[in-house]
C-alpha cells in the first residue's frame, strides 16, 4: 500500500515540477536557466523506496521525463532507474537525508544523469544532428540549479508522506 | 526486474533513437496532465506580475498625483499672483489715465505702505513716497475715482495722508449738474461723509456728482469727490444736508497720486450758472 502511494507520490509529484519547471524556465530567462526538478524525487525514492517499487516509481518518473523533454523513448526511463540504482548505492555513503547531503547528491546525480544522456544521444545521433560536448556547461548549471532546489522538493515530499501516512488515535493497524 | 526496467528502456531507446517519431501516445497524455498545470501555474504568475505591476503603476501614479499637486498648488498661487498684477495693471492704467487727463498737474505716484484708521485718532494711510520725492503738506493725493485726501506728515520717504472720511478733513465741492457750491467733512469712520453747507434753495437731488470747487486753496477744481445722497432739506433754516458716498474707496486704497505742481485754477462759472447782476 506505501509503495503504491509512493509511486503514485512520485508520479503525480513528477508531473508537477515538470509543469512549474517549464512554468519557471519561461519565466525566469525565458529558456536559459534549466532544472530537472523530477530527478531529485528519484533520488528521493532511492533512499527511501525499496528496490522494486522505488525503481518502478523511478521508471514512471523517467517516462513523464521522457514524455516531457520530447525525445527518443526510453532514455530517461532509463538513466532514472539508474540514478535511483545509483543513489541507493550512494546513500549508505554519507549522511545523504540531510539537506545539504540530499542537495549534493541531486546535483551530482543530475550532472551524471546528463552527462550520460548526453554520450548516449551522441552515439545515436547522426554526427550532423549529434549534441556538442559545450552542452556540458549547461548540464552543469542544470545540475546546480537542480541542487539548490532538490531540498524544497524534498521537504514537500516528506510533508506529503508524513500527511498521507499520519495513524487516526484509537484505530488499531 | 529492475534490470528489465534499465534494459528495456535502454533497447527502445536505441531502437527508436535513429528514427525519431512522431509524439507516442505516453508523450500526449503527460501533455494532456502537465499543460493544465502550467497554464495554471503561468496564469498565477502573470497574474501576480500582473498585480505588482499595477502596484508599481499605483505608485508611480500616486507619487506623479502628488507632484501635480504641487504644480496645480504652484500653479494657483501663480494665477493669484497674476491676477493681483492684472488688477493691479488696470488701477494703474486707470490711474495713469487720470493723470494724463489732467495735463495742467505735475503727479507723483505712490503706493500705499499702510494703513492707520483708529477710531479714536486719525484716518490715515501711509504712503512710499515723502519729502525727497517732493511732496510737501497739503498736497492733494487722489486716485482714478476721485480725491482721497490730502498729505498731512512727511517723512524723507514716506508721507500721512488724512483720508477725506476723518473728522479733520474738509473740501470744498460743486454738485457737477447745478454748479450749486457745498462741503463735504469727513466723519470719522469708513462710512459716508456728510455734505454741509449747501443753501436750502440750491438745485441738489440725490445722485448728484459732487467735484471739487478748487476754492479751497488744496484740491485743484473738477476732482470727483462722491455723490450725494439721503438729501434732506428741513422747512426751516439756511442749508440742507445730506450724505455723501465717497468716490474713492478709501477703504481700498493700493496706489495714489500726489498732485505735486499745478495750483488751483482760479474758478470760472459757468456762463448759464453766472451770477445774475
Amino acid at each position: 500500500m506505501k509503495s503504491a502511494f509512493r509511486t503514485a507520490l512520485a508520479v503525480g509529484l513528477a508531473l508537477l515540477l515538470v509543469a512549474l519547471e517549464a512554468s519557471l524556465s519561461h519565466l525566469l530567462g525565458g529558456g536559459v536557466l534549466t532544472a530537472v526538478l523530477p530527478l531529485p524525487v528519484v533520488v528521493w525514492l532511492g533512499l527511501e523506496a525499496g528496490l522494486t517499487d522505488g525503481a518502478l516509481a523511478a521508471a514512471a518518473v523517467g517516462l513523464v521525463l521522457d514524455s516531457a523533454a520530447g525525445g527518443p523513448v526510453g532514455l530517461f526511463t532509463c538513466l532514472s532507474v539508474l540514478l535511483f540504482l545509483g543513489t541507493r548505492a550512494a546513500g549508505g555513503a554519507f549522511d545523504a537525508r540531510a539537506p545539504l547531503g540530499f542537495a549534493l547528491l541531486c546535483g551530482t546525480g543530475t550532472f551524471a544523469f546528463g552527462l550520460v544522456a548526453l554520450s548516449l544521444l551522441r552515439y545515436v545521433s547522426p554526427a550532423e544532428a549529434a549534441p556538442r560536448w559545450g552542452l556540458a556547461g549547461r548540464v552543469l548549471l542544470e545540475a546546480v540549479l537542480t541542487a539548490l532546489a532538490a531540498p524544497a522538493v524534498r521537504l514537500t515530499l516528506a510533508r506529503l508522506t508524513a500527511r498521507a501516512q499520519r495513524e487516526e488515535p484509537g484505530l488499531l493497524p | 526486474m529492475v534490470a528489465a526496467l534499465v534494459v528495456v528502456p535502454l533497447a527502445v531507446f536505441f531502437a527508436h533513437a535513429r528514427h525519431p517519431s512522431d509524439r507516442t501516445y505516453a508523450d500526449r497524455v503527460v501533455l494532456a496532465l502537465t499543460s493544465p498545470v502550467e497554464k495554471a501555474i503561468d496564469w498565477t504568475v502573470s497574474g501576480a506580475l500582473s498585480a505588482i505591476g499595477r502596484y508599481a503603476r499605483l505608485r508611480g501614479i500616486r507619487e506623479r498625483a502628488e507632484q501635480l499637486s504641487r504644480e496645480v498648488n504652484q500653479l494657483k498661487w501663480e494665477a493669484g499672483e497674476l491676477r493681483e498684477l492684472r488688477a493691479e495693471n488696470a488701477r494703474l492704467e486707470r490711474l495713469l489715465a487720470f493723470a494724463s487727463s489732467r495735463e495742467d498737474e505735475r503727479a507723483v505716484g505712490a503706493r500705499v505702505i499702510g494703513t492707520r484708521m483708529d477710531p479714536k485718532g486719525l484716518q490715515l494711510v501711509t504712503i512710499d513716497r515723502g519729502a525727497e520725492d517732493g511732496l510737501r503738506r497739503m498736497m492733494p493725493v487722489v486716485n482714478a475715482d476721485g480725491v482721497v485726501g490730502r498729505i498731512q506728515a512727511l517723512s524723507g520717504h514716506s508721507a500721512d495722508v488724512l483720508l477725506l472720511i476723518d473728522r479733520n478733513s474738509s473740501v470744498a465741492v460743486r454738485v457737477d449738474r447745478s454748479r450749486a457750491r457745498a462741503n463735504v467733512r469727513g466723519l470719522g469712520g469708513p462710512g459716508p461723509c456728510r455734505l454741509d453747507y449747501a443753501l436750502r434753495n440750491d438745485d441738489l437731488i440725490e445722485g448728484d456728482l459732487l467735484v471739487t470747487s478748487g476754492t479751497d486753496g488744496v484740491f485743484p477744481r473738477g476732482l470727483p469727490v462722491g455723490k450725494a445722497t439721503k438729501v434732506r432739506r428741513p422747512g426751516y433754516g439756511l442749508y440742507q444736508t445730506a450724505e455723501v458716498i465717497l468716490a474713492s474707496d478709501v477703504n481700498k486704497l493700493e496706489e495714489v497720486l500726489v498732485l505735486v505742481a499745478g495750483q488751483p485754477a482760479p474758478e470760472q462759472a459757468p456762463a448759464a450758472q453766472a451770477p445774475s447782476p
